[in-house]
């Protein structure tokens, strides 16, 4: 009993840890830009005392013996996404005063003034009340200056969508790069699963030499570090393309308007290089899974007449369904998620960069705007946690094919 | 047999060369033929843009619809080649052999038979040939060569002399990739080990493993976005009036957690040398779930009886756990081992994201980048260095790959193939 | 890589842009530049956001004249970018470099196209302190000789301090004309409770370039001119008493705990950007702010703070004990050739003309040196205060990490700035980067 109420808290206190982030995560993403950085995340549930400065009025030539207005509308105007509610408590002011110990020198002083006494402001009587309404007399007619004042309110929760409306919106950058990682991680996907079906199959029923160990040797590729090979890809990919610039030169009338280059870091180059850091790991986990599949059902089939073409697609490729989708969705999330090989291999224009790059280049851009930067990050795992969510069960089961093998 | 062997590499010559041309053809032919598809969907954004008066200029929509059209095609394009491949070399295969056998059934079976398994893995093989043995050889040969392509050790020399510019990064980098390697794995394996045991004992077991699992699903940079939110520091100060101070407060969670004021705003990632550790740490929360899977699994598989013979001699849970359960999933403790040792040893991005010109935090891999973003400037020789941190990144990969290749043999042989 | 970080950084808020009409009518006429109908002008630079907006304006302008198109394309990693692709053959026309340093290098591998002495001869002649330009963008070429490849266009002015006329005004503080008033002014607001300043220089991999600025500026205050360039070409060596002294002094400010607002120990794991916005937080965090024209992007409103009052600056005052007149630290980006083509030496003419210059003076984030640019066309009067406060320079020096070569100015330099920051001491941090410098010698 006592073991099992352990268990349930130990779990529960990792879930936790598990959760928390995320909760950070969103909550941030719909806060106002001060208030993302002037108080964590945990506050924002509950009424929070935060300093504002606001402008008692706007110059003008008039003069007056009363300026009214309300601190909650003055503050307001400025930021019409996160409406300021609460309730004021106090207003501080600041001047010099002679020093007690020594009049030739002042000292500054600063005072909360809570709602309810008044402030001596600019030669006049400042009195604001909890709702914000505030009175600003002078016995003579003058034109004061506006006066800009911190004012403390303990304010209300306040969230909105606005952070998500100005990166998906009012921007390119975030949509362009959600295009781009689509075209990117599609054919990422299914152009390696293609061929390491097939190769997957000749390893696992097909017999040819030297078989074995060519399988070690491309099973033991999974752990070079992609790293090494990225400079020599890359000036293979530099020489085709400006072997491809000549060609079409040669071959279209490119040269009018100037687009006869061809880039060497493209969508296909990243295409390319993700299939072949994809097959090792692609290799390994469908031929465990189809060296797995019954051997009579492979041999009638090779009794009946049936050629390895016509097996595998008719046979192996609707058994190992499971497999198969198992290893999309690594990849896809293995794509989607990578930011190396883009950054290496990919096309470095604005509006190709894939969302990993947009999101590291936004954790400098927008070091100083959170809510920004952490709306882009929900945007960016939107579509690879329900990919993930909704196949977790295939996702597990291949897992499982590589890697319990004899467990 | 031996008389076969002409007429095969002739077949062989003949698949390789259609596959050749007509692969690179049929692609820019298919290309061009495409190409209104881009300016039909350009023309249907424009409609969508009247119609839903989008707040963004329409040059925008026409060319992101543009490209939604090029993206279409060229996934169609892409997918559709490579299976016109395997289509092709097997029709040509059979269509040769037919041929050349002139009737002979067995002699023709025999001719596809040998070409056959090459078809299927030609294609594998010759990407990994050429994007990842040739330029991993490649690599090796520049990293000894000075920027003229004389060889020598230089590059070495560079990072390992305590007196040279590169040893001052370096010594941090390989000290932090060791740590990284030790740790995350160990961790990892730890609290997967603890949450499948936990998770399989209480009735909520299979959603408390969904929300460990998902953060799997997360780019490592997103992750870092993520963490950030609780390692930072910083928030806004008090300041002393005669009547109190003003409201102060911690913007990251673990600070306030600990009591810890805005006045610092260091964020823990950033301590000397502790910083290290919360980096890390990103890398744990994300990859536990996938060791607590496998766990789950393998725990599961473990055969009943020895449980309940064990439960017989009255064996505590804990005694369960470490003397019956561990033992039978060892071999799976050891995959996933490996798996997140080659994982953390091309780590790469979660220091990049949130650490990245600090050299206590480097790692070979951030090194790396480092070198060809910063020291590209004003230095000729940035990628026969880079080229050399590969190599010291790959060495330390060495040992794992040799005991992967060998555990591999082994079960293949052990599987009778 | 800092002005890439800068610049880049500016500002996120930038869709498609509208221009107004007519915003090629600027107060000078321009002469004919020819027609090129049809032909492309490939530029890439490390510009994005509003600056790419303004330059794309300025280029507009440059495609209703001589009917080409010029395509821009910016990135953050334009350092790395360009090197690979002005060797792998795929160079832009236009390559825009924030350092003259990498153009530099360029230059010597043969990349780069001269100007011709023409464009020197005009650039001696029309802009402020014209020598010094055609100094900044002269190049040894791959035979050795020196040619004038890079054209300054757009300046950045670094000897700013910035506060808020309100905070000042709250709490009774003058505007210091003289380095010992701006010591004496910041004991004062730590008298006060206050904290006088905010120093962040926490940027990515380029942590550390704020306190390189800083130091530069001190250096030129502490020091002569002619020992700020023998210290760029490390003929002064970077441990000489000067420049440790420079450190120190900067040391005084950035390493009270006093003085900076969050610490000491903030300054490193500040970001740049951040810091500013001290300065208007409530209640406010610091009272100066130490930092290039460019700043106002980063302001809580980006910028509309100068408008109202709540933000101004004053120059980086010298020592009144030391004679060395009024110095300048500032900036700028190099426009150099790469691709040489006909539309492309008519788009360096088009650099020349007054016109050019005020397009982007009134789209603003922008100074010039030209002095044929009418004063009037700056968008706004702080923009016209900074253009006085850089034509009326007695000394102008341009960033020396910039000018020190990658390895030291964008990368010793910065981190070794950053364990000073850290609580490494003076001498340590000016013998390390010595040390470095030795190593690439």
């Amino acid at each position: 009993m006592i073991t099992r109420a352990l268990s349930n808290v130990t779990l529960f206190l990792i879930v936790f840890i598990w959760v928390v982030p995320f909760v950070a995560l969103v909550t941030t993403s719909l806060r106002s830009e001060v208030a993302s950085k002037t108080s964590g995340f945990w506050t924002s549930f509950t009424p929070t005392e935060l300093g504002h400065r606001f402008r008692t009025h706007e110059p003008s030539d008039e003069e007056v013996t009363v300026i009214e207005g309300n601190i909650f509308d003055r503050l307001n105007g400025d930021q019409p996404d996160f409406k300021l509610t609460g309730e004021v408590q106090s207003i501080m002011q600041v001047g010099r005063v002679p020093d007690p110990n020594d009049d030739t020198k002042t000292i500054l002083r600063r005072e909360l003034i809570p709602v309810g006494e008044a402030l001596d402001l600019r030669g006049g009587n400042f009195v604001f009340a909890a709702n914000g309404d505030f009175k600003w007399t002078f016995d003579v007619p003058t034109n004061p200056r506006p006066k800009r004042l911190d004012v403390f309110i303990n304010q209300d929760p306040s969230f909105g969508l606005s952070a998500y409306q100005e990166v998906l919106l009012e921007n390119e950058r975030v949509p362009n790069s959600l295009i781009a990682s689509f075209i990117v991680t599609i054919p990422a996907t299914i152009i390696p699963i293609t061929i390491a079906a097939f190769a997957a199959y000749a390893f696992a029923w097909m017999r040819f030499p030297g078989r074995d160990w060519l399988f070690v040797i491309v099973v033991s590729l999974m752990v070079v570090p992609t790293q090494l090979a990225f400079l020599p890809i890359l000036s293979g990919f530099s020489g085709i393309a400006s072997w491809a610039t000549t060609l079409n030169a040669a071959l279209t009338d490119c040269e009018l308007n100037g687009t006869c280059k061809v880039a060497s870091k493209s969508f296909a180059s990243l295409w390319i290089t993700h299939t072949a850091f994809g097959l090792p790991l692609a290799i390994y986990l469908l031929r465990n899974y189809i060296v797995g599949l019954p051997k009579e059902l492979l041999e009638s089939a090779r009794i009946d007449g049936a050629s390895h073409f016509q097996i595998f697609l008719k046979l192996i490729v609707p058994l190992s369904v499971p497999a198969l989708a198992s290893f999309s969705i690594f990849q896809f999330l293995w794509v989607w998620n990578d930011l190396i090989v883009a950054l290496y291999i990919g096309s470095n224009e604005g509006a190709n960069l894939v969302f990993p790059i947009r999101l590291q280049q936004q954790l400098g851009t927008f070091k100083d705007k959170l809510h920004l930067l952490n709306a882009s990050a929900v945007i960016s795992m939107v579509i690879p946690v329900i990919v993930f969510l909704a196949m977790q069960r295939y996702f597990i089961r291949g897992l499982l094919a590589g890697s319990v093998k004899g467990g | 047999m031996t008389s076969l062997r002409p007429t095969i590499a002739g077949n062989a010559i003949a698949i390789f060369l259609t596959v050749l041309f007509v692969l690179p053809i049929t692609g820019v032919l298919a290309f061009v033929a495409s190409t209104p598809l881009d300016n039909w969907l350009m023309s249907f954004g424009a409609w969508l843009h009247e119609r839903t008066e989008w707040s963004f200029p329409l040059l925008d929509t026409q060319e992101r619809f543009a490209k939604i059209g090029f993206a279409i095609r060229s996934i169609f394009i892409a997918v559709g080649l490579s299976f016109l491949y395997f289509w092709i070399t097997n029709w040509l295969n059979q269509g040769l052999a037919g041929f050349v056998a002139r009737g002979s059934a067995g002699k023709e079976n025999k001719i596809i038979e040998a070409l056959q398994p090459w078809t299927f893995v030609g294609p594998a093989i010759l990407l990994l040939i050429l994007f990842l043995l040739v330029p991993g050889f490649s690599t090796l040969n520049s990293s000894f060569q000075d920027a003229d392509g004389v060889y020598t050790v230089t590059n070495y020399a560079f990072l390992w002399d305590p007196q040279s510019l590169g040893y001052g990064q370096f010594r941090f980098a390989m000290r932090n990739s060791l740590m990284w390697l030790i740790l995350v794995p160990s961790a990892c394996i730890a609290l997967g080990l603890l949450i499948a045991v936990l998770a399989d004992s209480v009735r909520w077991g299979v959603v408390a493993k969904t929300f460990i699992f998902v953060p799997m699903a997360i780019s490592f940079v997103g992750a870092a976005v993520i963490w950030r939110n609780i390692f930072a520091g910083g928030g806004i100060e008090a300041i002393e009036t005669i009547n109190g101070p003003t409201p102060s407060y911690q913007i990251g969670l673990l600070k306030a957690l600990v009591g810890q004021g805005p006045e610092n705003n260091e964020p823990l990632y950033a301590l000397r040398f502790w910083g290290n550790f919360f980096l890390m740490w990103i890398l744990v929360w994300v990859q536990t779930g996938f060791a607590m899977v496998i766990f789950s699994a393998a725990l599961r598989g473990v055969p009943e009886d020895t449980i309940e013979a064990a439960t017989i001699d009255g064996a505590s849970p804990l005694q369960m756990f470490f003397r019956i359960k561990l033992p039978q999933i060892y071999s799976t403790v050891v995959v996933v081992w490996t798996t997140l040792v080659i994982l953390v040893l091309k780590m790469f991005y979660i220091p990049y994201a949130l650490s990245a010109n600090d050299n206590d935090k480097m790692l070979l891999a951030t090194m790396m980048e480092d070198a060809r973003t910063n020291w590209i400037v004003g230095n000729d020789n940035v990628e026969n260095l880079f080229a050399a941190i590969a190599i010291m990144l790959m060495l330390t990969v060495v040992p794992n790959m040799l005991f992967n290749a060998w555990r591999l043999r082994r079960e293949q042989r052990a599987m009778g193939h | 890589m800092k002005r890439i970080l800068t610049m880049g950084v500016a500002s996120f808020a930038f869709g498609a842009v509208a221009f107004a009409d007519g915003h090629c009518n600027t107060p000078s006429s321009m002469g004919d530049l020819g027609d090129f109908s049809g032909e492309v002008i490939t530029m890439s630079g490390s510009m994005q956001g509003e600056d790419e907006a303004r330059l794309t304006a300025v280029a507009s302008c440059f495609e209703e004249a001589t009917g080409a198109t010029v395509r821009y394309s910016g990135s953050r990693d334009f350092a790395a970018l360009i090197v690979a692709d002005l060797r792998s053959n795929n160079a832009p026309n236009i390559a825009i470099f924030p350092q003259p340093g990498l153009a530099g290098d360029m230059a010597a591998d043969g990349f780069l196209t001269p100007l011709g002495d023409d464009a020197a001869a005009w650039m001696t002649e029309n802009y402020g302190a014209g020598s010094s330009w055609v100094a900044l963008g002269t190049y040894a070429g791959p035979d050795g000789s020196d040619a004038f490849y890079g054209f300054p266009y757009k300046q950045d002015l670094k000897s700013l301090v910035w506060y808020s006329p309100e905070q000042f005004e709250d709490n009774g503080y003058e505007i210091p004309t003289t380095m010992e008033e701006l010591i004496a002014l910041s004991d004062q607001m730590v008298a006060d409770g206050n904290t006088p300043w905010c120093i962040g220089i926490e940027s990515g991999n380029a942590t550390g370039w704020t306190a390189t600025d800083w130091m530069e500026d001190i250096m030129l205050r502490t020091t002569t001119p002619e020992n700020y360039d023998r210290w760029v070409s490390n003929d002064l060596p970077f441990n000489s008493p000067e420049v440790v002294n420079a450190m120190e002094v900067y040391g005084q400010f950035s390493r009270n705990d006093d003085y900076v607002a969050g610490g000491a120990a903030s300054v490193a794991t500040t970001f740049f950007g951040d810091a500013s916005k001290g300065l208007f937080s409530s209640p406010a965090a610091c009272m100066m702010h130490r930092q290039a024209s460019f700043i106002p992007a980063f302001f809580p409103e980006a910028g509309a703070e100068l408008e109202d009052g709540r933000a101004d600056f004053f120059y980086f005052p010298p020592f009144a004990s030391e004679d060395l007149g009024n110095p300048v630290l500032g900036a700028g980006t190099i426009y150099t050739m790469t691709k040489d083509s006909p539309a492309t030496r008519a788009f360096f003419e088009y650099l020349q003309e007054a016109r050019a210059h005020e397009i982007w003076m009134s789209e603003g984030g922008f100074l010039t040196a030209h002095k044929g640019a009418s004063l009037d066309a700056y968008a706004s009067e702080a923009q016209r205060k900074q253009g006085v406060i850089l034509t009326s320079a007695t000394t102008f020096r341009f960033d020396a990490s910039d000018l020190m070569p990658g390895a030291i100015g964008a990368g010793a330099f910065w981190s070794e700035m950053t364990a000073f920051a850290n609580g490494q001491d003076a001498q340590t941090t000016a013998d390390n980067i010595q040390a470095a410098w030795d190593a690439i010698k």
